[in-house]
């Protein structure tokens, strides 16, 4: 809240990109947050009957596609994430 | 076919293969060359023991039997692993601070190193482990026995209670060669990480291989062996169902909650920042290890019959297709999982009962009491007991169970180490969760897993009798363990976690509000719940007292001798000692306290450290004091956004302080150019004509008399000039002296004209008199304001001469006093120019305002001011319109300026 307080009412450009910075940051935090958030949703609710009766892709029943493929993207965006996190703690 | 011998023979070459890895990473970690060691790949690896023979040869029988749901016991773990930055990674942090050794050390030491606690959860882990320990012998016995079968008449006859019983006897062996070599204060066991790391490459890439065949070598492609696939499979009507989720929880809760699952994730880990590489490749390591079991799975039905064993297809499968090598291969990755698992839930399993068993009873009934002799001896050996209790308990469940698919055995195993979940997560976050709850929520859970699903298992064999489980403890029928108080129709195991977990986190969460939390209880649950917010040691909570020496004999008989050297002499240089023991300040002791529960869990280290020092009091402010050290800073946070704030606006006000100030400078400086711009043109004249004067001898009178005149006149202006600055420079520093007496303002407009007559004479300009009549009187100065009335009637003339040659004067009454209005029919004043026109020097258009300098209407505004009225231009109206307003007493600023010069200088600035 404070810093949106603050963020129009500082002139100083120096303040700028340490502004930007930090909200990347917090940004990066809540992606973290909603990664599982989405995981559960996708992979534990009843969001995957939608596909469990698609049929087949390649010969290869959909539903099986749905599930590996969610946890592949997942095992990726948590990667791709898991570097900047680190680097964020390892900074401050 | 691969001969029973070479089966042992192989078997034994692996397991001296991994002795050999784990000797060496011992002496590698002992000499200090840590290296790949602590690499995070290791430390994924490592986590591989969640993969036990359950997952090897279980997940492929759950595969053929439940189509894809095998796959929720590696989901759940990766939602975890997804959400590392928030749960594991906190579970780490307070592990390193807390010297945290085992599950049933955190909980017992977040909860006010409650012994009681320890014990429970020590009680909890062992009966929910023995099953999962029983499992994974029954595995190896059962891959034996494949082989045994395939090789028909020349098996030897070794049942399978004799192998299991000789592999459990190897285990037993490495497990205390490397599980308890010392007792190291951070109890990281490098030897048994290398070799599980190294066994679980092997059980991955023996899954990889079995699975590439199947889907390469026995088929054509995936979409061959999917088009295989049965009924039963391809038709399930839904992948998400109660059953579903119910795995989904049970294997996130398992992957914190199981002791060997939290043994290689938060003890054995070195460093925080393994995790950051273990949260993506971990899931990616399970996502590997599950990628095939669906084509294993519906290959092995496909080419093995329904009667088959699904258990054992990872076996059979390359066995019947006559690929013994890959069969051979396959054996040892299911033996990798298997023995992985047990060490590694043996050493949590030993330490948990060691420490919270074993060393309490030992001190408060054996030699513990009397203060001296080796702990770490008793330590050790009661490590090693545990050891073979564990695994003998593990071999005589084996015994007793009742011959059950290998999932099934897992999931019971699960759902007691869940009843964790609860207290686990309260103690991470919640700072009101207390001991209490805990217990009492721990207890509720078990109580009802092992009602609803552990007890059921054995079939009858065990306490519960077939008669209990059909109809109910004491025939009632509300009681039935698989449909407690009539929930009927659920699936088992949804049955009782449904039921398990309503009462564990009810009980919890209730007790836990209904109680209040002891000081110790509320100071750990600051430490664990703020543990990225609090400094790493908080100092002087409990004030205790202690000989400095019997706490060096105290940590000589945990630590050893020379890490308990290396201690006090690191403390007494803190504390700035040349030579000597440290003063055993409050401080000491509590950070000794931690050292030693990284050896004999927090309980037994508060226990032993109490008995020298006392119990101590915990002082109530120093409670307060850390226990609000969140909101200390979340305090402090704040104050400094409210300097910074107020930072900013002292500087936005010395911004334009300093503006004005720049202004004003400014203002001074274009005054003083135009003070000698006037004062240098009649001074040029004046020298000009005098210098003629001088030197041309043969000037004619006439002209000598003229140039004279100039001189005279000019020395006047530059006089009168003079004059002006002075008199503004006076009235701005209110130094002027004021004449107040009553005055008609009548009197004062008649005497300005009378002034003026000769100029409007000249001009001839009409003077249209709108006062006829009016008695309107101020006390006020008369001659400054006939002054500023003159100056008026002046400009008028001089500027506003227009069309109609006429300016007309008014006068009239507010409520506050009087005006006098001074109007002429002349061109106006621009809007842009309406202030300058009052500023110094300010000359509309060239035309020079009076005959003076530009400073007429300045001084006529100062004055005005200064006898507590003003000089305005009002807005509007064809020509100008000048208002003299006149208080109906004057507040004489001028008299008063004596005391005050400030006020009347600030207000001639503005």
């Amino acid at each position: 809240m404070s810093d949106h307080d603050r963020e129009p009412s500082s002139p100083d450009r120096a303040a700028l990109p340490l502004a930007r910075e930090a909200a990347a940051r917090r940004r990066r935090r809540d992606v973290a947050l909603v990664l599982p958030l989405l995981g559960i949703v996708l992979l534990a609710s009843p969001f995957a009957n939608v596909v469990a009766h698609a049929g087949s892709l390649a010969g290869i029943p959909v539903g099986v596609l749905y599930v590996f493929g969610v946890w592949l993207g997942l095992i990726a965006a948590t990667a791709r994430l898991a570097g900047r996190l680190r680097a964020d703690d390892g900074e401050g | 076919m691969p001969s029973w011998n070479l089966l042992v023979t192989a078997s034994l070459a692996y397991v001296a293969f991994l002795f050999a890895i784990a000797f060496w990473a011992e002496r590698r970690a002992k000499a200090g060359r840590h290296g790949w060691l602590r690499s995070p790949y290791v430390y994924t690896l490592s986590l591989s023991v969640y993969c036990t023979a359950w997952t090897f040869y279980g997940a492929v029988g759950s595969a053929a039997r439940g189509g894809l749901e095998f796959l929720p016991i590696y989901l759940g773990p990766t939602l975890v692993f997804v959400a590392w930055y928030f749960l594991p990674r906190k579970l780490i942090r307070i592990g390193q601070t807390q010297r945290i050794t085992s599950i049933a050390d955190l909980i017992s030491s977040r909860y006010g190193k409650s012994g009681l606690l320890g014990v429970a959860v020590t009680l909890l882990a062992v009966i929910g482990s023995t099953p999962y320990i029983a499992l994974q012998l029954k595995s190896l016995t059962l891959s034996f026995s494949a082989f045994a079968a395939e090789e028909g008449s020349h098996a030897p006859a070794m049942g399978p209670a004799a192998t299991a019983l000789w592999v459990a006897a190897g285990l037993a062996a490495f497990t205390i060669l490397f599980g308890t070599r010392n007792v190291d204060a951070n109890e990281r066991h490098h030897g048994v990480v290398a070799a599980i790391a190294v066994e679980a490459v092997v059980k991955l890439m023996a899954l990889l291989a079995v699975g590439g065949f199947v889907v390469w070598g026995l088929f054509p492609g995936p979409a061959a062996v999917f088009a295989q696939m049965p009924p039963h499979i391809a038709e399930a009507d839904a992948i998400f169902t109660p059953r579903w989720v119910t795995l989904t929880f049970l294997a996130a809760a398992a992957i914190i909650c199981l002791p060997r699952m939290f043994q290689v994730l938060v003890v054995e880990a070195t460093d925080e920042r393994q995790l950051a590489t273990a949260a993506w490749a971990f899931p990616l390591y399970l996502a590997l290890i599950s990628l095939f079991v669906l084509p294993i799975a519906i290959a092995g039905i496909a080419t093995q019959g329904a009667e088959a064993n699904p258990d054992l297809f990872v076996l059979s499968v390359p066995l019947a297709a006559g690929q013994h090598g890959l069969a051979l291969f396959a054996f040892l990755g299911g033996f990798s999982a298997a023995t992985s698992m047990v060490i590694v839930a043996t050493i949590a399993l030993s330490t948990m009962v060691s420490n919270h068993v074993i060393i309490p009873l030992w001190l408060h009934w054996g030699d513990g009491a009397s203060r001296h002799g080796d702990l770490r001896r008793v330590l050790l050996l009661s490590r090693r007991l545990s050891i073979i209790a564990i695994l003998g308990l593990g071999y005589l469940y084996f015994l007793v169970s009742a011959p059950r698919a290998l999932a099934a055995i897992g999931l019971i195993s699960f759902a007691g180490m869940a009843q964790v979940a609860p207290a686990l997560i309260g103690a991470l976050y919640w700072r009101g969760a207390t001991r209490a709850g805990a217990l009492a929520g721990l207890a509720g859970g078990f109580v009802i897993w092992a009602y609803t699903l552990f007890l059921p298992s054995f079939e009858g064999a065990v306490v519960m009798s077939l008669d209990t489980i059909e109809h109910g403890l004491l025939d009632i029928a509300a009681l039935r363990p698989r449909a407690l108080f009539g929930l009927d129709g659920l699936d088992p195991l949804v049955h009782s976690i449904f039921w398990s977990m309503v009462a564990n986190v009810g009980l919890f969460v209730g007790v836990s509000l209904a109680t209040t939390p002891r000081p110790l209880e509320e100071f750990q649950a600051a430490q664990f719940v703020d543990v990225f917010r609090l400094s790493a040691a908080s100092p002087g909570l409990v004030e205790r007292s202690a000989a400095a020496e019997d706490l060096l004999a105290l940590a000589n008989r945990i630590l050893g001798p020379e890490p308990a050297q290396t201690l006090f002499a690191r403390e007494a240089r803190r504390q700035g000692k040349a030579a000597g023991l440290p003063d055993a300040t409050d401080g000491f002791i509590q950070s000794l306290e931690r050292e030693l529960a990284g050896s004999v869990g927090a309980a037994s280290a508060h226990e032993l450290v109490s008995q020298l020092a006392g119990r101590g009091t915990v002082s109530v402010d120093g409670l307060m004091r850390i226990a609000d050290e969140t909101l200390q800073l979340i305090d402090a946070k704040r104050s400094l956004e409210r300097q910074s704030r107020e930072l900013e606006e002292t500087a936005s006000q010395l911004r334009e302080a300093n503006a004005a100030l720049k202004r004003m400078d400014a203002l001074k400086d274009a005054f003083l150019s135009q003070v000698s711009h006037e004062l240098r043109t009649p001074m040029t004249s004046i020298r000009s004509f005098a210098e003629i004067l001088g030197d041309m001898p043969d000037v004619s009178t006439e002209n000598a008399k003229r140039f004279l005149g100039i001189i005279r006149e000019e020395s006047q202006r530059l006089t009168r000039l003079l004059d002006e600055i002075l008199d503004l420079s006076f009235l701005e520093s209110g130094r002027v002296t004021f004449n107040i007496d009553r005055v008609r303002l009548v009197d004062v407009i008649d005497r300005a004209l009378a002034s003026t007559e000769g100029l409007l004479t000249a001009s001839d300009i009409a003077v249209a008199r709108a006062y006829q009549g009016s008695d309107l009187a101020v006390e006020t100065d008369f001659d400054r304001v006939a002054q500023v009335v003159i100056n008026l009637v002046s400009n008028a003339v001089k500027y506003g001469c227009g069309e109609v040659p006429e300016l007309t004067i008014s006068v009239g009454e507010s409520e506050s006093g009087a005006h006098i209005d001074v109007s002429d029919h002349g061109p106006g004043i621009p809007a842009g120019e309406r202030d300058e026109i009052f500023e110094k020097f300010a000359r509309l258009g060239e035309a020079n305002l009076a005959g003076s300098a530009g400073l007429g209407l300045p001084i006529s505004r100062e004055i005005m001011r200064n006898l507590g009225g003003d000089l305005i231009l009002l807005p509007g109206g064809a020509g100008a319109t000048f208002r003299v307003i006149l208080p109906r007493r004057a507040a004489l600023s001028g008299a008063a300026a004596d005391a005050d010069p400030d006020r009347s200088r600030t207000r001639a600035a503005s």
